[in-house]
């Protein structure tokens, strides 16, 4: 069962909220931002835009700390920073996301990249790109379990999906990559500036 | 997926497990069982191999956005500190709570300490042998131990040109595993087989070690497969007249990628080790090692010197012709 992020206890506990000593409140920041990269890298993969990414991981930090409460005493906080952030994803694409959109994915991550080699920024590019082409349940499920290396239950619990669902989709997923990103098909994904 | 095999584990090999073994999540006892199925199964095979190049693109751009994942702008961080500030503000004028400014101080606080917390992952350089292996006697001559030794790496050369000294018609060249991050440790002659066999050794960058061994034997038989071991797997086929098995750390799925590279490479193109090239007297039978090395056991295989290029049996041997690699025999299972 995953958690919901949005129960906020600390209204029948306020002083819960405040009351901790200096040292608690400030491992409790550390602790969530402890896995603020993580959120952000993928955020980025996700969204596919990097301002729509940094709106996402603030909107779910906010959330997360200043319901600090009811997160106290979960007992695997990654996994419930990435359920808050899945949550605003799909609330996001709800109301539609305001995404730039004019400059392609591939582009933007090729300037926060780390310079790679020629070879090997074909390749990424082409990845980048095909994942931004999968729909978004199995993007999610090829981002959590590949790049951020979530097992297959907490990517369940993460998307409150049974983990079927997940093994479904990670196999969809990871087949449509496998064909996009086969000779012949990475034309199509490149875009040329 | 292959559908036929009777002589695969296909039937009993489903999607989720090639995932899982992707993903390093498949359990030691059914490793064997799919690696041995993706042997036989072109088609799952290659794509396990495309869902594995998937992964390490992932991996490559998880590394290239380090820093732009791990820098917060200074700018974000404000606005980020801003905003918890105005809803806890906003909670605590509700409740009449004081000492929100110092939590909000405390979360810009934590920023700087994600730096700190950060760390470059620990690389092992050690590697870790196990004790003994077993391995089908033939021809290898029975449980071969992985042996705390392996030769320096001019005598994966020596070796094969050893064993090809048993072919009349047929070159043999060591296969380059460096694509698959392989890099040479080292190779042996195995004199307690039934048949003339070698032992080449690489590692990887972590130190866990791939050993194939390649053998002779007299007659041509159907290329086969079998499968041994948890933490390690061993991987035995025939191919002509040559038998192989390959010694690897079973989670690994490179493996696969090793044996087909062994398979390309060992009876054509690369470095060519032509048959008789090192012919001439047998291998001397006394055993090589360290100083520091225990006198090895009836499980450890004797190591034959290997006949040097030029004059098989006049030189000495180098004064520390082996190079100790095994660091902790007690941890087998991490391999």
């Amino acid at each position: 069962m995953p958690w919901d992020p949005y129960t906020d206890e600390s209204a029948s506990e306020p002083e819960e909220v405040v009351a901790g000593s200096t040292r608690q409140r400030r491992s409790v920041d550390e602790e969530v931002l402890e896995y603020v990269s993580g959120l952000r890298r993928y955020a980025l993969l996700l969204v596919g835009d990097p301002h729509d990414a940094d709106d996402l991981v603030q909107e779910c930090l906010v959330r997360v700390i200043a319901q600090a409460r009811s997160w106290r005493r979960v007992k695997e906080l990654r996994a419930y920073l990435f359920t808050t952030l899945h949550n605003l994803f799909v609330d996001g694409h709800r109301r539609r996301l305001k995404r730039r959109g004019d400059v392609p994915i591939e582009t933007v991550i090729a300037d926060l990249l780390a310079p790679p080699r020629q070879q090997d920024w074909v390749e990424l590019r082409d990845l980048i790109a095909a994942l931004q082409v999968l729909p978004k349940e199995q993007r999610e499920v090829v981002l959590l379990v590949g790049l951020e290396g979530l097992s297959y239950l907490e990517a369940a619990d993460v998307l409150g999906v049974p983990v079927g669902t997940v093994m479904s989709r990670l196999s969809r997923g990871r087949e449509a990559l496998r064909r996009l990103t086969s000779h012949g098909s990475t034309a199509r994904l490149r875009v040329v500036k | 997926m292959n559908q036929g095999g009777a002589r695969t584990a296909r039937s009993t090999v489903d999607e989720s497990e090639l995932h899982a073994l992707v993903d390093g999540r498949l359990p030691g006892e059914r490793r064997a069982a799919v690696l041995a199925h993706l042997l036989i199964d072109g088609g799952d095979r290659e794509r396990v191999e495309a869902w594995r190049r998937q992964l390490a693109g992932l991996a490559r751009i998880r590394a290239g956005l380090d820093r732009y994942a791990e820098g917060f702008a200074p700018e974000l961080q404000k606005a980020l500190a801003d905003r918890i500030l105005r809803v806890r503000r906003r909670r605590l004028a509700l409740r009449g709570v004081a000492g929100l400014v110092a939590a909000s101080l405390l979360l810009l606080a934590g920023f700087g300490a994600v730096e700190a917390w950060r760390g470059q992952p620990e690389i092992r350089t050690a590697i870790v042998g196990e004790p003994e292996l077993a391995v089908p006697e033939f021809p290898f001559g029975g449980s071969l131990a992985r042996t705390a030794t392996v030769r320096p790496e001019g005598d994966r050369e020596r070796s094969l040109a050893w064993l090809a000294s048993h072919l009349r018609d047929q070159t043999l060249e060591l296969p380059d595993l460096r694509g698959l991050g392989l890099v040479p440790a080292g190779g042996q002659v195995l004199d307690r087989g039934s048949a003339p066999a070698v032992r080449l050794a690489w590692v990887d960058s972590q130190g866990r070690m791939v050993d194939l061994y390649v053998g002779v034997v007299s007659s041509d038989a159907e290329q086969a497969f079998t499968m041994v071991g948890e933490s390690l797997v061993s991987l035995h086929w025939r191919r002509g007249r040559l038998v192989f098995a390959l010694v690897g750390p079973a989670e690994s799925p490179e493996l696969l990628q090793v044996v087909q590279a062994v398979i390309a490479g060992i009876g054509q193109g690369g470095e060519t080790v032509p048959a008789g090239k090192a012919s001439g007297p047998a291998p001397d039978p006394r055993p090589i090692r360290a100083a520091a090395e225990p006198v090895p056991s009836a499980a450890t295989p004797t190591v034959a010197p290997l006949p040097e290029k030029a004059a098989p049996a006049a030189e000495p041997a180098p004064a520390n012709p082996v190079v100790p690699v095994k660091v902790d025999a007690e941890k087998p299972k991490s391999l």
